[in-house]
């Protein structure tokens, strides 16, 4: 881990779904409008939530998830919310696969884009484990949440969390988030939320789900693909929330996927050898 | 309502398809000539001069589709020459030793000079056209072993990078096996026998012609059991329907890739054969129609990611 990384801790037991943060984000980054003729034809909106965006992407860095739980027989709901965006992974698959060196770690351990040195390939697109990184059609390149490296730079933090009203959004050095997360779960376990754990480190809380169709389900902390620079605390399965229980990194194919090609190109060989060869084999055989 | 895990498909489609399908062909193809080469004799010369044709142009035609791909030409500089702007990189020389994209534009690059003197020695052969001193440097070099195995080697990259890369990712289907890359590389092998299998039957003798049913009828065996395991795989992993009952993927796949590209082949080349095209001049057709074959796979894989996310 980058010594002093700085990131986000993501508490979505604070998170009423304001969309400050998709605004800040939109704003500081000046960032355009998904699909202007889809906005203004009013079919933009995927309309069966108060979700708007529907997804990250190219021009969405930022998205407030909102997930509906209701029984069956309407006795008992929630509503769940949690503001999504990268998570700077500490193994980052966009950045592994990256050709050309555009996708970088920063000295802040978060991962960057140089815009002018990407070829808009979009390996990176099918590496993220997440499906975070996205192709903008209008540049040509590939963009995502940069945690605002230009206001790191100048010692500020996100644009996000400084517009998050109730704290869901804490920016910081990681050491010091994991810290105030481990706080937090204790502090949200003796009230009686045992379903609260950490995604993204492993800080040793557990608990057991108290509401929604996975209740009585256990639930742990979990470490993901090195660690998490931007980590959640949950209430739910991580599914739920539309992030993968076991993200794995591309890199795991890899080698095993070479040696298979190799053997399977040996074999290819052979056989193709000893067919061309075979006719000197039935006209010897012949004389 | 549970929120929806969004896996975003990188966008690759027709361009990179044609352009893969086309550096299959042109490696597939340098593949064969080193085995009809090394497992071969005089009598094949003819379609072994004429193979020789083949690489260089549709390795000239794989990076015009790629490139026309990006959108714009020269960012394709940037996969081999570090740029300005990626400062954390050393050396003027970019390689991302973790990407198989960048193995695959490297082992591109390096493989291109082959196809290359393949071309103009084969031009002086079956022609009689010679550029001054190039032809002579591609003739001495086409007839070195060390030359000839190391463009095989590199033959066999190109074939097999395009399939690791796609197993290389978190997408559906493709990254759910090891398979991708073996698979790659038999049917790129597949598209060489088939090229070989149109000019022995415009150019060859019965013998060449039945050192190619024999390859053809090999490799397709080969590439069956290797079909059979990866779909088997996809089977136990439950994304099985994705390429084989998709309306996207799923006919083309089964009629093109499995039933022309492979099941033909083994049903009128093998030893077992139908007693149709057995002529040597009907070798074009067998040959036309399992590249037909290949193409078919080259599609039906590479949107089965697309039709992965769309289930």
């Amino acid at each position: 881990m980058t010594a002093n990384a700085k990131g986000m801790f993501v508490d979505t037991t604070l998170c009423t779904g304001c969309k400050a943060c998709q605004v800040a984000c939109k704003q500081w980054n000046e960032l355009p409008m998904e699909d202007e003729a889809a906005v203004r034809g009013h079919t933009a909106f995927i309309g069966n939530s108060y979700d708007n965006t529907g997804h990250l992407s190219a021009t969405n860095w930022r998205h407030v998830k909102f997930i509906e739980q209701i029984t069956p027989d309407r006795t008992d709901a929630r509503w769940l919310m949690m503001s999504d965006s990268c998570k700077h992974c500490e193994q980052a698959g966009c950045l592994e696969v990256c050709p050309t060196g555009a996708l970088y770690r920063t000295q802040f351990g978060s991962v960057d884009i140089h815009q002018d040195v990407c070829i808009g390939c979009r390996y990176c697109v099918g590496a993220c484990p997440f499906g975070v990184i996205d192709f903008n059609q209008r540049t040509g390149r590939v963009n995502k949440c940069i945690l605002c490296q230009d206001r790191m730079e100048t010692g500020e933090g996100t644009a996000c969390a400084k517009s998050c009203p109730t704290a869901s959004l804490t920016f910081g050095k990681v050491d010091d988030l994991k810290q105030v997360a481990a706080a937090r779960v204790r502090e949200l376990h003796a009230q009686g939320k045992s379903d609260a754990y950490i995604y993204g480190w492993d800080l040793g809380n557990s608990g057991v789900i108290t509401q929604g169709p996975n209740k009585g389900t256990a639930v742990k902390d979990m470490e993901v693909v090195g660690g998490l620079n931007v980590f959640y605390l949950l209430l739910d399965k991580p599914e739920i929330y539309g992030l993968p229980s076991a993200p794995q990194l591309p890199q795991r194919n890899f080698v095993p996927s070479a040696g298979v090609a190799l053997i399977s190109a040996a074999v290819l060989g052979v056989t193709g050898l000893a067919a061309f060869r075979r006719r000197r084999l039935a006209e010897t055989a012949a004389q | 309502m549970t929120a929806s895990t969004y896996l975003l498909s990188p966008e690759w489609e027709w361009l990179i398809m044609l352009a893969l399908f086309a550096a299959g062909i042109a490696s597939g193809t340098y593949a064969i000539m080193g085995l009809m080469h090394f497992g071969g004799d005089e009598g094949d010369r003819p379609v072994l001069d004429r193979m020789g044709l083949v690489p260089m142009p549709f390795m000239l035609l794989t990076p015009i589709l790629l490139t026309l791909d990006l959108g714009q030409p020269l960012r394709f500089l940037n996969l081999l020459f570090t740029s300005p702007g990626a400062a954390e990189r050393p050396g003027p020389i970019m390689f991302n030793t973790a990407s198989p994209m960048s193995w695959g534009s490297w082992a591109m690059i390096v493989f291109a000079p082959f196809t290359l003197v393949a071309f103009l020695a084969s031009l002086e052969r079956v022609r009689g056209t010679t550029i001054p001193l190039l032809t002579p440097i591609s003739k001495a070099l086409q007839g070195n072993v060390i030359w000839l195995v190391v463009g095989e080697l590199l033959a066999l990259g190109v074939s097999a990078y395009s399939g690791v890369l796609i197993n290389v990712t978190n997408q559906g289907v493709w990254s759910d096996t090891y398979l991708m890359g073996g698979l790659f590389i038999a049917f790129s092998e597949l598209s060489g026998i088939a090229v070989a299998a149109i000019i022995a039957g415009r150019v060859g003798n019965a013998r060449t012609a039945e050192g190619v049913r024999n390859v053809l009828f090999g490799s397709a065996i080969v590439s069956a059991v290797l079909l059979a395991v990866w779909l088997a795989n996809l089977q136990a992993l439950g994304s099985f329907t994705a390429i084989a009952a998709s309306l996207l993927v799923g006919p083309v796949f089964w009629i093109g890739a499995v039933g022309v590209a492979v099941l033909l082949p083994i049903v009128t080349a093998g030893p077992f054969g139908l007693r149709v095209w057995q002529r040597t001049d009907q070798l074009v057709i067998l040959g036309a129609l399992v590249l037909l074959g290949v193409l078919a796979f080259r599609y039906a894989t590479f949107f089965s990611a697309i039709a992965f996310i769309q289930r």
